[in-house]
């Protein structure tokens, strides 16, 4: 199987045309797979797609819009699993996705592969920018919750940076860094978490990671209204800690397993078992590199629901293909944000009170 | 606020006719608005020579031995996302020979503002006492108080923005016109369709297009569903005329890709659901929807999305029919069809059947009010037994 071809050599190692010709056939597989097992995806490829479920190639695959996760339930499989909700805030439509012990497992296969790329063999001690309280909960698992509950199995011991009201504990913060002096350590928070309990809270060499290797993820929306890109963001924690292995993760829950890592240039690489496909935004035609567009995740990993290939809605563009960056191939992105969402007019007022 | 002792206008006097002739010209040179549908048609409906029709018509339905003065103080809530309804709101209104006040957005679009400059100085001049005014959404004492010294008052938005105005009343005798959320048709014959030469076809295109695309069909009498009669034979013809639409709408395109998704997730729920038995996306402006047999009606997703309904007979649409429809715009209905169409609507609670082309053309008949009539009183002036 080319899923196993490919996750068994180094994470961002398999060239772009190779990489399609092995994941093309496996591709193909897994829309008849879900065809078979998903009623309702069946009915969408029949009526939306018109039938369509051979493909000359990755471009020409089926896609469903990652809004629709929100809108309904889709699996398949019968499998017990575990319903996977993304975070949202009051009011907003949730994502629900269902993951069995069978993706589940493929998910975490393709987390750890990728994760060795920048993290080795070996656990480092873990420093989680967050509250232990965000795990807790089984029963309501957001995509915050899961991502770090995902990301703890790399680290050793892992301690929670921040208290119940996500205020840094200062204490834990000192004695960790202070009790692992010398050696690798690992970082992992949510980007903006990582700006305001750690950056914020402390001033320049008040804490020394320059032994530190920073995973992040979380979307730069936050930060954005404050001014901060990711060069910036690199910088200060460089100047501010002497912190500069930092690794920023493109990902989202309707095809969590499948990250893109931030290589040393800044740029964010797909790994051997996932593309990406950049659309215009009005025709949804694949666009050249270099021109933004539509951002369309590909991926092996999803068997329990039909999520191997997912139009998003943010937009992004394809910086180099096969760069060769510290031996890093594939697609390299740059993420523009989120595509602007229509100002909505008509007759009936959103607000009763308008 | 206390409620000044004026005197009743009589409606349609030749100042006020005036004035709307003279607005209607302004906005119809303007260049600003040259390229904006929305403006061009409010400008045509208040040209001159539309506003003397309305005078006629009014004058020759007036009851013997009465006179009709002005309803006195209209409080106007328009919606807040149609930029001109407030105008067709305010000018029946102000042609009846009322004082109206007309609550706008708290943020004005620029097209609220430049619609409103050349009206101001216009009524400014003169010396009108109509005023728009703007006060914050939670600022419910100010609307308690405004409808305390009205007579009538237009509401216009969802339903949820009419219940809250009922918990406010009028000045003893005020009424209230509710303009409520809304769902609204076309009614389509697929044999007419077919027999269409290419001008034909073209025609009707652009008349469906100015029905669905003014107001990014999110207008109350925007079509959403498409009855169409006979779809089994006329299955191509239908699609050729959606694909003509498309055409259209492409050439001056409006969707935002962010709509083009939303609409392509909808068609996907749709067809999961077993709802529609095919979704195609045309083009980012214009996706068209089958709906699967025992299916009434689609979804208004608006932004260029329609739902195609194959039915037998015209009961097969009366029969879906509420008083929550709105507007029929139809084609192609032989005369007694469309008479048995009418009457089963109407009865149903439908409140518009008009010529496809026209859904979206103001009318003083509307949600069932006949507008004129509302906005003035009638006085019996009896001369002798």
């Amino acid at each position: 199987m080319s899923f196993e071809d490919l996750i068994a050599r180094p994470a961002f190692t398999v060239p772009q045309r190779e990489r399609e010709a092995l994941m093309l056939p496996e591709l193909q597989e897994l829309t008849r797979h879900h065809r078979e097992r998903c009623d309702a995806y069946a009915r969408i490829l029949d009526r939306v797609w018109t039938g369509r479920d051979r493909s000359d190639c990755v471009e020409e695959m089926p896609f469903l819009p990652v809004s629709l996760f929100k809108q309904i339930d889709l699996r398949s499989s019968g499998e017990d699993g575990i319903m996977l909700k993304s975070s949202g805030t009051t009011g907003q439509a949730r994502s629900r996705i269902f993951v069995d012990p069978e993706t589940s497992q493929r998910q975490s296969r393709a987390l750890v592969a990728t994760m060795k790329a920048v993290l080795g063999e070996s656990r480092m001690p873990m420093l989680l920018i967050d509250t232990k309280k965000v795990i807790s909960d089984p029963a309501d698992m957001t995509a915050r919750g899961a991502g770090v509950l995902g990301m703890m199995k790399f680290g050793a011991r892992p301690t929670f940076a921040l208290d119940e009201g996500l205020a840094p504990d200062v204490d834990v913060i000192r004695s960790f860094i202070s009790a692992n002096a010398g050696r690798p350590i690992m970082l992992f928070g949510f980007t903006f978490l990582v700006w305001t309990k750690l950056y914020e809270a402390f001033a320049d060499g008040e804490l020394d990671l320059s032994n530190a290797i920073l995973i992040h993820s979380g979307g730069w929306k936050q930060l954005e209204e404050r001014k901060v890109p990711n060069s910036i963001f690199r910088q200060a924690l460089s100047q501010r800690f002497g912190l500069s292995r930092i690794h920023n993760f493109y990902g989202m829950v309707e095809q969590i397993g499948s990250i893109f890592l931030e290589g040393s240039d800044g740029y964010l690489y797909a790994p051997n078992f996932t593309d990406v496909i950049i659309r215009d935004p009005v025709t949804w035609q694949p666009l050249p590199p270099r021109e933004k567009g539509l951002i369309e995740l590909v991926s092996l990993l999803p068997r329990s629901y039909p999520g191997h290939a997912i139009l998003t809605e943010d937009l992004g563009e394809i910086v180099a293909i096969d760069s060769g960056t510290d031996g890093w191939m594939g697609k390299a992105l740059l993420i523009h944000g989120r595509l602007p969402k229509a100002e909505l007019r008509g007759c009936s007022d959103v607000a009763a009170a308008a | 606020m206390e409620r000044a002792r004026l005197p009743f206008c009589a409606p349609f006097s030749a100042e006020r006719i005036q004035l709307l002739g003279r607005y209607a010209h302004q906005l119809q040179t303007d260049p600003r608005w040259s390229g904006s549908a929305p403006v061009l048609a409010l400008a045509f409906w208040l040209r001159k020579a539309a506003v003397r029709r309305m005078a006629a018509d009014f004058g020759a339905r007036a009851h013997p031995q009465s006179i009709a003065t002005a309803r006195g103080i209209v409080f106007h809530l328009p919606p807040q996302n149609v930029d001109t309804l407030f105008l067709y709101s305010w000018a029946v209104a102000f042609a009846c020979g009322n004082i109206n006040v007309v609550r706008l957005p708290e943020h004005m679009s620029p097209t609220i503002e430049g619609l409103l400059d050349p009206l101001m100085s216009l009524l400014g001049a003169g010396q009108f006492e109509d005023v728009f005014i703007t006060y914050p959404r939670d600022a419910a004492n100010i609307s308690e108080r405004l409808s305390a010294i009205s007579d009538c008052r237009l509401v216009w938005g969802g339903d949820e923005k009419v219940n809250l105005f009922q918990r406010y009343p009028l000045r003893p005798g005020g009424k209230s016109l509710m303009f409520g959320d809304r769902y609204s048709h076309a009614v389509l014959s697929a044999a007419a369709v077919a027999k269409l030469d290419g001008v034909g076809l073209e025609r009707l295109a652009k008349q469906i297009h100015d029905d669905v695309r003014l107001f990014d069909q999110r207008a109350c009498s925007s079509p959403h569903t498409v009855h169409v009669l006979g779809m089994r034979d006329g299955a191509d013809a239908v699609y050729r005329l959606m694909e003509a639409v498309d055409a259209l709408a492409r050439q001056s395109p409006s969707t935002d890709p962010s709509h083009g998704v939303a609409k392509f997730a909808a068609s996907c729920a749709i067809a999961a659901a077993g709802a529609g038995v095919s979704a195609r996306r045309l083009s980012n402006e214009m996706t068209v929807v089958e709906l699967a047999p025992g299916e009434q009606r689609g979804l208004s997703i608006g932004g260029g999305f329609l739902s195609v309904r194959a039915v037998e007979s015209v009961a097969g649409i009366a029969e879906t029919l509420t008083e929550r429809d709105q507007t029929l715009s139809w084609f192609g209905l032989e005369p007694e069809l469309f008479e048995e169409l009418a009457r089963q609507a109407a009865v149903r609670g439908v409140a518009r059947l008009v010529p496809i082309g026209s859904a979206l053309k103001f009318d003083l008949l509307w949600d069932g009010y006949d507008l004129l009539a509302e906005l003035t009183r009638t006085v019996r002036a009896q001369r002798g037994i």
